[in-house]
Order: structure tokens, then sequence, then C-alpha cells
């Protein structure tokens, strides 16, 4: 059951929540975060939608919640629309703080 | 309609003018280069990270893609060449984004409101601009004609494709006059005596504005004289 939520939870949401157990200070950055998410949200959604409207790829292949947006999953939206892009940032922002330039500050 | 570079043209579509932002502009670039190797690592990782979990999803059965859709090229250990340029682009538009935010953040500037507000500051002194289509004789007569010759395509019943012919001609007249009037006023900046080089680059300009006012003379006569010969037969 659920098999792209439990997929999102696994593969993006337990590596994120181990990021934020270690480094609380990555996610201080609110106004870096905000954004990416409502880039995801306006351009990703429109990406993601062209494509299940062109048919490149389709979400209906395993059981999911059951309540979609514009033939995308609800789970799509919650799991990595949020936690796939936390994600992704928390990974740069760990590189960035990792090889940060000492000029920069 | 793209066939099997659908996945890969909307990837490109979707990314590659994003990055352009980021790296074209000088400010921005110099704070990613000093950055590179944080979004030389973090592409790398999530790029490796993403491909495999996108491999692992397609087994899972978590989505599906139409295969008409994608070039079919395979990479070693069964992925997908569309899901690896994906991650690839997708990460470094990310990471850029982030060490860039970031980087401002830490000075207290929001960099994309920043943005948007240069944006609309350089619109509204465009706009502003146009103030100009007011101050000569020329361009009462440009903007005339202009109309009217819309009333004609309209009254004409014009084809899309007339249209956007007429369009564009009302647009490069109106444009180049604008130049024109631009360096017009620089030149009498520069020199208010008479000078024979300011008075060439001047006639040189009138002359590049009557070259696109007998180009659109030109779409004008071809659009519309067919119509009106038709209406004296």
């Amino acid at each position: 059951m659920f098999t792209l939520l439990i997929f999102l939870l696994i593969f993006f949401g337990l590596p994120l929540a181990v990021m934020f157990l270690f480094e609380r200070k990555l996610f201080a950055y609110r106004r870096t975060i905000a954004w990416a998410l409502f880039f995801v949200y306006t351009f990703g959604f429109f990406w993601d939608w062209l494509s299940v409207r062109t048919g490149v790829w389709r979400y209906d292949s395993a059981p999911t919640l059951g309540l979609w947006i514009r033939g995308i999953p609800l789970e799509e939206f919650i799991g990595f629309y949020i936690l796939g892009t936390l994600f992704i940032v928390t990974v740069a922002s760990v590189m960035h703080t990792l090889f940060k330039n000492d000029d920069e500050s | 309609m793209l066939g099997e570079l659908s996945y890969l043209s909307y990837t490109f579509f979707f990314t590659l003018p994003l990055l352009m932002m980021l790296w074209v502009r000088r400010e921005f670039r110099v704070v990613l280069r000093r950055n590179i190797k944080a979004v030389f690592f973090a592409t790398l990782l999530l790029t490796v990270y993403g491909s495999i979990v996108w491999a692992l999803a397609l087994e899972w059965g978590a989505w599906d893609y139409h295969m008409d859709k994608l070039t079919g090229i395979v990479l070693p250990g069964g992925l997908l060449f569309e899901d690896v340029l994906w991650w690839f682009l997708v990460s470094f538009l990310i990471s850029s984004f982030v060490v860039l935010a970031r980087y401002h953040e830490e000075k207290g500037i929001d960099v994309v409101w920043k943005s948007i507000r240069e944006l609309v500051k350089s619109f509204r002194d465009a706009f502003a601009g146009l103030y100009a289509l007011t101050l000569e004789r020329n361009f009462a007569v440009h903007i005339g004609l202009g109309v009217a010759v819309i009333i004609m395509g309209i009254v004409a019943d014009l084809m899309v494709w007339e249209w956007l012919f007429v369009a564009v001609a009302i647009a490069l007249v109106l444009g180049a006059e604008l130049f024109n009037h631009a360096i017009e006023r620089l030149a009498t900046i520069v020199s208010a005596e008479h000078n024979e080089d300011i008075r060439f680059i001047k006639d040189v300009a009138a002359a590049g504005v009557l070259i696109i006012a007998l180009g659109a003379i030109a779409v004008g006569a071809l659009v519309f004289l067919p119509r009106l010969i038709a209406l004296f037969d």
C-alpha cells in the first residue's frame, strides 16, 4: 500500500531527519528554503504536470492515497515537493558549510 | 510532438534558462565561482544518490515512464540516461541557488526579492521612456499610421501570420524611432555646436529608421495591396 509515499519517506524523509538531528543550524536559512519550495511548487509543479499530461511519466502504476491534483497524487506534493526539496537544499547547504570560502566571512 | 526526446527536452527547458540566470550575471557568478567546490560536490553527491533512488523507484513501481518518450539510452547499472541528466541538472541548479541565496541571506539580503525589485524597476524605467513618444512630430505620425494599419487589419480580417508581420513591422518602426531619438538627444548633449562627426552619427541613425520604415511599407503593401486590388476588381 501507498508505495510512492513509503518510497519518498524512506529515501528523502529519513536522510532528512538524520541531517536535522545532527545539524539543526542548516535549517536556519529560512528564506533560502522558502524560495526553493516556492520555485518547486510553481515551476516544478508545472514541469510535473506537463510531463504527466504529455505522457512522459505516470503515477498510477502503484497504489496511492487516492487524492489527485491535476493528475499528480497528493503524496508527490508532500513527499517529493517538500521532503525531496528539503533534502536537496540540505545536502547543498552541508556542502556549502564544508567548503565555505574563508574570504566570505 | 517531441517523441523520444520529450523527457530530455523538458529537462533542458526547465533547467537551462534558470541556470543561465544564475551563472551569466557577473555579480552572481563571482559568488558561485568562489564556492564552486560546494556546488560541484553537492551536484555529484545528489546525482549519484538520486539516479540510484530513481532506478529503485522504477523497480518498486512507485512511478512509470512511457518508454516511447525516452531515448532508450541505458547507462551501466541499469540507470536511465534521462534520469541521470535530470538529477545532474536539477542538483546543479538547486545547489547553485542554495549557495547564492545562503551567501546573501547571511548578509541580510533576500536575493530573489532583490532581483524581482530590480526587474520591476527596469520595466518601470522602460515604460517611463515611452514618454518620449509624445515629444516629436515623427512619433505622432508613426503612432497614427500604426493605429490606422491595425484598424485596416481588423476590417480586412487578416490571418494570424499576416498579423504577425504587421505587428512586428509596427513595433520595429516605433522602436527604431525611439533609438533614433535617444541617439539624437545624446548627440545634442555631447556637442551642441556643429560637428561633422555628430552630424554623420545622426544621419546614420535616421537612415536606420528609414530602412525599417521602408520595410514596414513593403509589409503593408504585400498584406493589404492584394485585398485592395480585389476590392476594385
